[in-house]
């Protein structure tokens, strides 16, 4: 099972800031993941896609450069879901 | 008061003399304020080989046109002076309030000369300017310093130096309303080094706009933009700047023990998040703020503003501590002593590493949380190994044989970021004017965090023009002066439009950022005339040539011959980094 680690104010809405979900890629992890905890759902998806400035990392890359929702996961990554995030930035 | 005041207050300490100067205003149009104006007045000021420590040396606090509007923001102000820390021009930049305080006293800037035969104050007041002494104060700490002078935020404000300052230590920071400072270069020294400790205004006069109505409009649209963006109405407000530890980690871009590693393993204990679950007791704003990202901490020790992002890495992962108590309380003790964060961190971290390697005779070790605060006063007072610490990583490091531990670009420390995992962010530190910095225009926004949009952190191609613009966008927000937070939710167009309303001058955002890119030739031509070269646009060994051992970002060094080339290239200067006669023409720079 892959490792789903949350970031920022997502902990709220989850029962731990780290959970082992099953899935074989990003969308059938986020599935589980809102099985188990439900307050998630609305908190990372609009209109059935992730809400703007949210951000998935598969292993510190970002889902983006790879097939987006679609990405393969193996049983040993490591998933990273931020909210919106700002610092030291323009 | 619509925009400029169009007065100067220059002050030559040796002399005791007091002049009011006009402002030329074509170089108020052409630098707006703030840094640009900064650069551009130090150019004149400032001749090569000057010792930054000398009388010759000058101070330039400077506001923008938008300083004391009510613009979101519009408490920020900077000042320039060439770095006793790296020889180059200089600008630190500061929120709170003392900049529009200083505003109201109706100047756009005060420029400082001279040497002090004892410790002096500046007080300007409606009833006007005067130098007084400060004897009595020499020796105090900032917190008192600042009490002592009757500080009172939206009344009265203090800006003042430390035991640092006074110490001339290059590290060194010129601190205003208690906590805010002017942090990176050592600017602190330079006011040391005039026995100046301290500057205090009193203002009443007001920056109206020129055009009310249309003001008004763009204040309440400024207003939604900043309240509609997550960034700037969620992030920064509930967690702070240190909730990007985690990201940073993450990606496997975290220095950790002095650049040894690219993440830290308790990197969570030492984040935003965990800053929320232990020390945090509130959130701050500055003057005309709506953001409020400051964080008040409170522990055993006391209750004082931070740890920022910056903060708890550089005392954190920088120094292979993971205690957050440990962490604010060695901020509160650069706060008190007027230091520099960043340079302190960084400098105790590269301490441990040589200590580590048995090239220095300390305690210091990473992982020693309880020798930071310790070592922060030592820095401070110049006490023990700490004198020689006090003139920051890279003349300590060259002490004992080893200067590539330094973890600096032209003697700056290096912020948060491993720019092997960030090859933009590598090219951002080696070209920055003022040496290794990421407020110049910092790539986490597009190679992280996907703002505006996402472009691959490794790849070293066609990433040239990127950094240029982010670097002129971020001298634009330095000379109007506002915070760059304001920058995630509002486009230079719409500044371009609130300085157009607030001047009554037409300003359009090429026009900004044709003063953004002014500023940084202007910055670049400075750093020429003072000796420094195409060389010198480079980045520790360690970087260039030492793969990242593990992690995400493992097996990647800096590629950055390659993107130096293209950035010269773009930026329209030679193949040694000069700006061509044409790009000066240009610019307006052709004087020079």
């Amino acid at each position: 099972m892959a490792q789903v680690k949350l970031f920022g104010n997502l902990r709220n809405y989850a029962v731990s800031p780290q959970v082992d979900i099953p899935g074989a890629d990003i969308a059938a992890i986020l599935q589980s993941l809102f099985e188990s905890n439900p307050g998630l759902y609305d908190a990372l998806l609009e209109d059935g896609k992730i809400r703007p400035y949210y951000r998935i990392m598969i292993n510190g890359r970002d889902i983006e450069l790879a097939d987006g929702i679609h990405t393969q996961v193996n049983e040993i990554d490591q998933i990273a879901i931020f909210p919106p995030i700002a610092g030291g930035q323009q | 008061m619509e925009g400029w005041t169009g007065k100067i207050l220059d002050i030559d300490l040796s002399s005791r003399t007091i002049v009011e100067k006009s402002l030329d205003m074509e170089m108020g149009r052409l630098y707006l304020g703030g840094r640009g104006l900064g650069a551009r007045l130090l150019w004149d000021l400032v001749g090569p080989q000057v010792d930054p420590l000398s009388p010759e040396n000058v101070l330039i606090f400077a506001t923008g046109p938008l300083t004391a509007s009510g613009v979101q923001t519009s408490n920020r102000f900077s000042v320039s002076t060439k770095s006793p820390l790296t020889g180059t021009v200089m600008d630190a930049n500061s929120g709170g309030w003392w900049g529009m305080q200083f505003k109201r006293c109706g100047y756009d800037a005060l420029i400082v000369r001279g040497k002090a035969e004892k410790a002096t104050l500046i007080e300007i007041t409606p009833e006007g300017t005067a130098l007084k002494d400060a004897a009595n104060l020499w020796g105090k700490g900032v917190f008192a310093t600042t009490a002592a002078l009757g500080q009172n935020n939206n009344k009265r404000n203090v800006l003042c130096i430390g035991p640092a300052g006074e110490n001339l230590s290059r590290l060194a920071a010129i601190m205003n309303d208690r906590e805010r400072a002017l942090a990176r270069g050592g600017p602190g020294a330079v006011m040391g080094s005039k026995n100046l400790k301290a500057i205090v205004v009193e203002g009443s006069q007001k920056n109206r706009p020129a055009d009310r109505e249309n003001f008004k409009f763009m204040l309440y649209e400024t207003g939604k933009l900043i309240k509609a963006s997550p960034l700037t109405s969620q992030a920064l407000p509930e967690f702070g700047t240190a909730v990007v530890m985690n990201v940073v980690n993450e990606i496997g871009a975290l220095p950790t023990r002095n650049f040894q590693q690219s993440q830290f393993e308790n990197a969570d204990k030492i984040s935003g998040e965990s800053l929320a679950d232990s020390i945090l007791v509130k959130n701050q704003a500055c003057w005309a703020c709506p953001i409020s990202c400051t964080r008040i901490s409170r522990t055993k020790k006391g209750e004082g503003e931070g740890p920022e992002y910056e903060t708890a890495w550089s005392f954190g992962a920088m120094c292979g501590v993971d205690d957050l108590e440990a962490i604010f309380e060695a901020n509160m003790a650069c706060n008190d002593n007027g230091l520099d964060t960043i340079s302190v961190g960084s400098t105790i971290g590269c301490a441990m590493e040589l200590a580590e390697r048995g090239l220095v005779d300390t305690e210091l070790r990473f992982g020693r949380a309880d020798l930071l605060v310790e070592t922060v006063h030592d820095i401070a007072l110049r006490r023990g190994l700490g004198a020689e610490m006090a003139d920051g990583s890279y003349r300590f490091a060259e002490k004992y044989g080893a200067p590539e531990l330094s973890m600096s670009a032209k003697k700056l420390e290096m912020p948060a970021y491993d720019p092997r995992a960030m090859q933009g962010q590598g090219l951002l530190f080696a070209t920055s004017n003022r040496g290794g910095c990421h407020m110049r225009g910092n790539m986490l926004g597009p190679e992280v965090l996907a703002l505006p949009r996402l472009i691959d952190r490794f790849a070293y191609q066609t990433k040239a023009g990127i950094v240029a613009n982010h670097q002129n966008t971020s001298a634009v927000v330095d000379s109007l002066v506002l915070c760059k937070f304001t920058n995630l939710a509002v486009s230079v167009e719409f500044f371009a439009r609130l300085l157009s309303a607030v001047s009554g001058m037409d300003f359009k955002s090429d026009d900004l950022m044709k003063v953004g890119e002014r500023t940084w030739n202007i910055e670049r031509l400075y750093n020429l005339r003072e000796g420094f070269s195409k060389t010198d646009d480079t980045l520790p060994n360690r970087l260039l040539e030492e793969p990242i051992a593990e992690g995400p970002s493992q097996g990647h060094t800096v590629h950055l011959a390659p993107m130096l080339e293209e950035y010269y290239q773009f930026r329209g200067w030679d193949e040694n980094g000069v700006p061509t006669l044409k790009k000066k023409t240009e610019l307006s720079l052709d004087f020079i």
